[in-house]
């Protein structure tokens, strides 16, 4: 199986920079011609199918309002893993679809490397909204073309991932994306979820929180998940709040120029607190904004008539 | 006056005495081997004169780790399939596990799949009866009645997750002689690992099984079977941490043996980087560096046998995606020459020590009596041509799962012809002599 794609997006990991700044120059285009309502209608008359095989509010619908604006249209189609169990192989999901003729799948699964398989199997582009751990591109993309849009460049910047980094396919994402464009990137969290060798992915592995904020230029701040406890990553959510959650104090030395990301939903209290969460640093809801943004140019880079993947 | 088939100038290979001697057999028709020497004999009458100039013979090659999937799950193997596929393969005995449905837990069951082979089979098939009781891991089965129907091992896959009864399982057959064949995994610390735990899973995303899982279960059952006795086969050992172990037990004296698969001695972790299904398998491949501490254990004696790990499927078992799909590969097709490859091509490791991995090693630890070459017997042997490179084509495989990972590859090491009890049951077409 084929581990890049040259009609799909499945990962940042195999673009160069060349093509992640491609994209982000063409996301800035796209909304400097949105503001002045005159962005390009260059997915009219195609039909996108967004396969969700996992629960997502915020990627499904950035996706659909993307296609909408582009003067596309888009089918939704929510199957949850365990129905899916019941039933056909997702071989045979996947082949019937296709046989509806849809001009792209956006595709979301909980195991790493099924938009792999999809694109394998089918002839379509395909969008990968998040697979497992793995990778969640457009989500990486919207991240760095934030930063970039906030601080002009990510090239020499430090940038902090914090929390559930083994778990995350927005972290691996980020550091693919933010390594070829020249930024270093640091990890915190829990030792429990760091995954094994990260370092060869290029990413430094934080010892101590509080001598590393003071100097970062962005800290993108990832979702807990409640469910993980069970396994003991940590013990309580108390107590990792106390260690590695984003309070007003842990920021008190930090740069004043410093953006907060959080790819959402947020646990306020948890992860990140509401008063930074909400606070002068906080870039939240830009990325939401940018993620419409920014998945319009993915689809048109692979979906426009004349278009160039 | 007797017609006699003269199979001549082949490499007979005996790991008892370590040479590769030039060999001229003489079969008789019912398949005795009544001369036996260096020159052919002036005055035999010969029907057929079988010319192995530069073909190595090994006799009884034993692929001692196979899932048959009869009964219960006949769209993935047969016995017949499978032994299609030993034939054509150059392997003259099989054993099989008892995953099968319903699992092989009695005497019974044991001599079902005696009965099926003698209907379907040409090539031997030899049961492994299940360690407890429909592989629940909460009785023991009824180890001495199978062993007297024929089962020649005991086995649940891994070893029993309640150590009081693993202790019990190994105490109870410690008088048996048969033995208990365990692949380790602590499922606790595997989770839902599908690979290797380490750098690659990180990159890929996938959930690791890290090394330690294999190497925490053998350590507990090392101890379990230095202080009750027993005998305890490991199979297949996939970590440098586990071959340690083993080499360890067996310098201490214990009862221990173990095996490993060709597909851990030629592929590793880093070949999962496509989210490719058809390397995955549990245990899961490892890292290079685990490779080269298979190769050592393999040259040192630490590693006593390579069986094949035969886990047929369906298409639908692996045309999915990595964590869906199902584990293992299809074996038996590519057993020789994948071993001959990896080992004698690559490693040149000679080939008195392969035939010991694959013959006299699997015979000894599973009580097998099979005759070698030798005169008044009917010996089962293989012709193999350790020269000629051909691609694996999973199509042409015997086997009924048509899924393997050494598909494309040129392998060397390939059988020409096999011999079952003194009679020739396939010969490679076009006919190389």
């Amino acid at each position: 199986m084929k581990i890049s794609s040259s009609k799909s997006l499945l990962a940042l990991r195999f673009l160069n920079s060349e093509q992640l700044l491609r994209l982000i120059n063409s996301a800035l285009e796209l909304k400097k011609s949105f503001t002045e309502n005159q962005h390009p209608r260059s997915l009219s008359g195609q039909t996108i199918l967004n396969l969700f095989f996992e629960p997502s509010t915020r990627t499904r619908v950035s996706f659909e309002t993307a296609v909408k604006r582009l003067g596309g249209s888009s089918v939704a189609l929510n199957l949850e893993s365990s129905s899916v169990k019941k039933g056909e192989t997702l071989f045979d999901t996947i082949k019937n679809l296709d046989a509806m003729g849809f001009d792209g799948i956006v595709v979301r699964h909980r195991h790493a490397g099924v938009p792999h398989f999809v694109d394998n199997t089918l002839g379509v582009p395909v969008i990968n909204a998040g697979d497992g751990f793995n990778e969640h591109p457009s989500q990486g993309l919207l991240d760095v073309f934030t930063m970039i849009e906030k601080q002009g460049t990510v090239t020499g910047k430090n940038v902090l991932i914090l929390g559930d980094i083994l778990h995350s396919r927005v972290a691996r994402s980020n550091i693919w994306a933010l390594k070829t464009l020249g930024a270093n990137v640091f990890v915190a969290g829990p030792p429990t979820l760091i995954p094994a060798g990260i370092e060869h992915m290029g990413a430094i592995v934080v010892p101590d929180l509080a001598k590393a904020i003071p100097h970062m230029d962005f800290i993108n701040v990832l979702r807990i998940q409640y469910e993980r406890q069970d396994l003991g990553y940590f013990p309580t959510v108390r107590e990792y709040r106390d260690r590695f959650g984003l309070t007003l104090d842990r920021l008190q030395h930090a740069k004043p120029t410093v953006n907060i990301l959080h790819p959402g939903p947020i646990n306020r209290g948890i992860e990140i607190d509401s008063d930074v969460a909400d606070g002068p640093h906080n870039v939240i809801l830009d990325q939401v904004a940018n993620g419409v943004i920014v998945r319009m140019a993915i689809l048109q880079q692979l979906l426009s008539k004349g278009g160039t993947a | 006056m007797t017609s006699l088939t003269a199979i001549i100038n082949g490499r007979l290979v005996d790991p008892v005495t370590n040479t590769e001697d030039i060999t001229n057999i003489f079969l008789d028709e019912t398949g005795m081997v009544v001369g036996l020497g260096y020159v052919p004999e002036e005055d035999a009458v010969t029907s057929e004169v079988i010319d192995l100039k530069g073909k190595y013979i090994i006799s009884n090659i034993i692929d001692s780790h196979v899932s048959l999937r009869e009964p219960g799950e006949e769209d993935k193997e047969t016995l017949a399939t499978a032994s299609k596929a030993a034939l054509s393969g150059g392997i003259t005995l099989l054993i099989s596990t008892p995953d099968t449905h319903p699992i092989i837990d009695t005497p019974e069951m044991v001599s079902f799949i005696h009965g099926r082979r003698k209907e379907s089979s040409l090539v031997p098939i030899y049961p492994l009866g299940a360690l407890s009781k429909n592989m629940s891991g909460l009785e023991l089965a009824e180890l001495y009645l199978m062993s007297d129907a024929g089962a020649v091992g005991f086995t649940d896959g891994n070893s029993l997750e309640h150590t009081g009864l693993m202790r019990h399982a190994l105490h109870y057959s410690s008088d048996l002689d048969r033995p208990v064949i365990i692949t380790p995994e602590d499922p606790l610390l595997s989770q839902n690992g599908v690979m290797n735990e380490g750098s690659v899973s990180t990159v890929l995303g996938l959930k690791g099984i890290p090394a330690e899982s294999e190497e925490v279960r053998l350590s507990r059952d090392i101890k379990l079977l230095e202080r009750f006795g027993g005998f305890l086969h490991v199979f297949p050992v996939t970590t440098r941490a586990t071959v340690d172990l083993i080499r360890k037990a067996k310098a201490r004296g214990l009862s221990i043996t173990c095996g490993t698969a060709p597909h851990y001695l030629m592929f590793d972790e880093s070949d999962i980087e496509g989210y490719d299904p058809i390397y995955k398998c549990r245990p899961p491949l490892r890292t290079r560096d685990d490779i080269e501490a298979l190769i050592e254990g393999i040259s040192d004696g630490t590693i006593d046998i390579l069986a094949s790990h035969h886990q047929p499927h369906t298409i639908d078992g692996k045309r999915t995606d990595f964590v869906s799909a199902e584990y293992g590969m299809s074996g038996i097709d590519t057993f020789l020459p994948s071993v001959i490859t990896a080992l004698v091509h690559r490693r040149a490791v000679p080939l008195p020590l392969i035939a010991k991995l694959l013959s006299t090693n699997p015979k000894r630890i599973f009580r097998l009596k099979k005759p070698g070459v030798a005169i008044n017997t009917k010996p089962s042997f293989t012709v193999i041509d350790t020269k000629t490179e051909m691609s694996v084509d999973q199509a042409g495989f015997g086997s009924k799962s048509k899924l393997s990972p050494f598909h494309g590859m040129g392998l060397v090491g390939w059988p020409v012809m096999t011999i079952i009890d003194g009679k020739i049951l396939w010969r490679r077409t076009p006919r190389f002599c």
